[in-house]
């Protein structure tokens, strides 16, 4: 299934709805001899192109934007899940129930459908349909507890030699600027400056910076971030974006200020704000 | 992948294939990436869903969960139409909800109040929340006291950054970039 996200060329549109959030965005994805192009079209709201060589990601504006420290957002949705989710999902079967649910017709595709629950209300589940022939995702839902959350879906897609490198090509009209986003490495170097003590069955640190630790459970993530308490601090608040929380609380009066931001249940998220301990050195 | 080709991957993986459907088929595999991989997708589903089957039926698991769900939405009402009951320490937390969501709301959906007419436990279950989820995930008391209070551009900055930096690192391959070293809870003392 990775290789179906990796080594297909596709061009298509999906829509992702998050809370009151609802992004359109066009993916052209070209393999060539195991090298990986990109580009993300934002389709709704500022004009915004994310171009990605293998690990190497862009993000175009048109000059007419105005300047670059001016704009704020530098993404582009690429959907709900990295590429190698639907792959993931067979090696969590410790923490989620599997099970077929049949054949459906998404983006005028066969697609097969399945359910993947998580045995414990930790965390979300997930409905996932995948193209039947190359096991690409082409909708999903994040549920809480029968509830959706979350709505990823493809309204259109082309496969395989439908798509070609001209299909790459930018569609801003007229001057562009770009920058580089860097992708956040695993700089091992710089040792946490906190510890989180309590985490949810299955989940390990998978990435962890100075201020930053990421975890995974292989399908569920969440990160952790850290600051001095300084300008501008969040003020201590516990929300949702989507399916994605945002908890925020200080370590002690005084003490750094800590950042839950993740697909997970409230109730996880502020368990593991509220395990975070600072590291003494 | 044409239909008789998918029927005979399939028998091959019920088991059913003749000798000659398999030669075929694992001729083919050699030749065809787009076979290895649909190969791949239905052998690993397919023992998976097998492998894990428990004494439910996928009907009973239906049922089951739509009898908890059920239980859950009432125990929300409960909640709403009773706020009174809420334990003082529920209101604190609740204070902090409130003011969390409309913060949100502010930063980024505007002005607009989330909708505090319906119970949550009323609404559709299968309709997408617009509004923040507090008081359905934490079973807290109804956001009455909301308050809309701006972040200034610096906050909304670093909220934006916090979310953009989760969701690439969400995207990232875990498996190829592992830590060496833990910050979870086992090896924690290890750490100092």
């Amino acid at each position: 299934m990775q290789e179906a996200l990796q080594h297909q060329n596709y061009d298509g549109i999906f829509t992702y709805m998050r809370g009151s959030t609802f992004d359109t965005v066009r993916i052209v994805h070209v393999a060539d001899d195991g090298a990986e192009t990109e580009r993300l079209f934002n389709l709704n709201g500022e004009v915004r192109e994310l171009y990605r060589e293998d690990n190497e990601v862009h993000c175009f504006h048109p000059e007419s934007q105005g300047d670059l420290d001016e704009i704020a957002d530098h993404s582009v949705h690429i959907g709900p899940f990295s590429p190698v989710f639907t792959q993931r999902v067979l090696a969590a079967r410790d923490l989620y129930n599997l099970s077929m649910h049949g054949e459906d017709r998404i983006a005028g595709r066969s697609a097969v459908k399945l359910s993947v629950s998580p045995r414990y209300n930790d965390r979300y589940g997930y409905r996932l349909w995948l193209e039947e022939e190359t096991g690409l995702l082409l909708q999903s839902h994040l549920i809480d507890r029968g509830t959706v959350r979350e709505v990823f879906q493809f309204t259109s897609l082309e496969l395989g030699d439908e798509v070609s490198a001209a299909d790459l090509e930018t569609r801003i009209a007229g001057a562009t600027q770009s920058h580089q986003l860097a992708l956040e490495g695993n700089d091992a170097t710089e040792q946490p400056v906190v510890r989180v003590k309590w985490l949810p069955d299955g989940f390990r640190p998978v990435r962890a910076q100075g201020n930053r630790l990421h975890f995974s459970d292989g399908l569920a993530n969440f990160s952790v971030f850290v600051e001095k308490p300084d300008a501008a601090a969040l003020p201590e608040m516990t929300t949702t974006v989507g399916g994605t929380v945002v908890i925020t609380r200080r370590v002690a009066k005084t003490g750094p200020q800590v950042t839950v931001v993740g697909e997970v249940p409230i109730q996880t998220a502020r368990r593991v704000a509220d395990s975070v301990e600072p590291v003494i050195y | 992948m044409t239909e008789v080709r998918r029927e005979s991957l399939s028998a091959l993986i019920d088991g059913e294939a003749s000798e000659i459907e398999v030669h075929r088929l694992v001729r083919e595999f050699r030749s065809d990436n787009s076979l290895t991989t649909s190969w791949g997708v239905y052998q690993k589903i397919r023992t998976t869903a097998r492998r894990d089957v428990d004494p439910l039926s996928i009907e009973h698991h239906h049922r089951l969960f739509e009898r908890i769900s059920t239980a859950i939405d009432s125990e929300d009402v409960h909640d709403v139409v009773a706020p009174a009951q809420a334990s003082s320490s529920h209101k604190v937390i609740f204070g902090s909800l409130a003011l969390a969501a409309s913060l949100v709301v502010a930063v980024f959906i505007g002005v607009q109040q989330p909708d505090q007419g319906t119970p949550l436990a009323e609404a559709d279950p299968a309709a997408i929340n617009v509004t923040p989820v507090s008081v359905a995930t934490n079973n807290l008391p109804e956001q009455g006291a909301a308050e809309l209070i701006e972040l200034d551009e610096e906050k909304q900055r670093r909220l934006r950054a916090y979310l953009q930096q989760h969701d690439r690192m969400s995207r990232m391959n875990p498996d190829k970039q592992f830590v060496n070293y833990s910050t979870g809870p086992e090896r924690a003392s290890a750490q100092k």
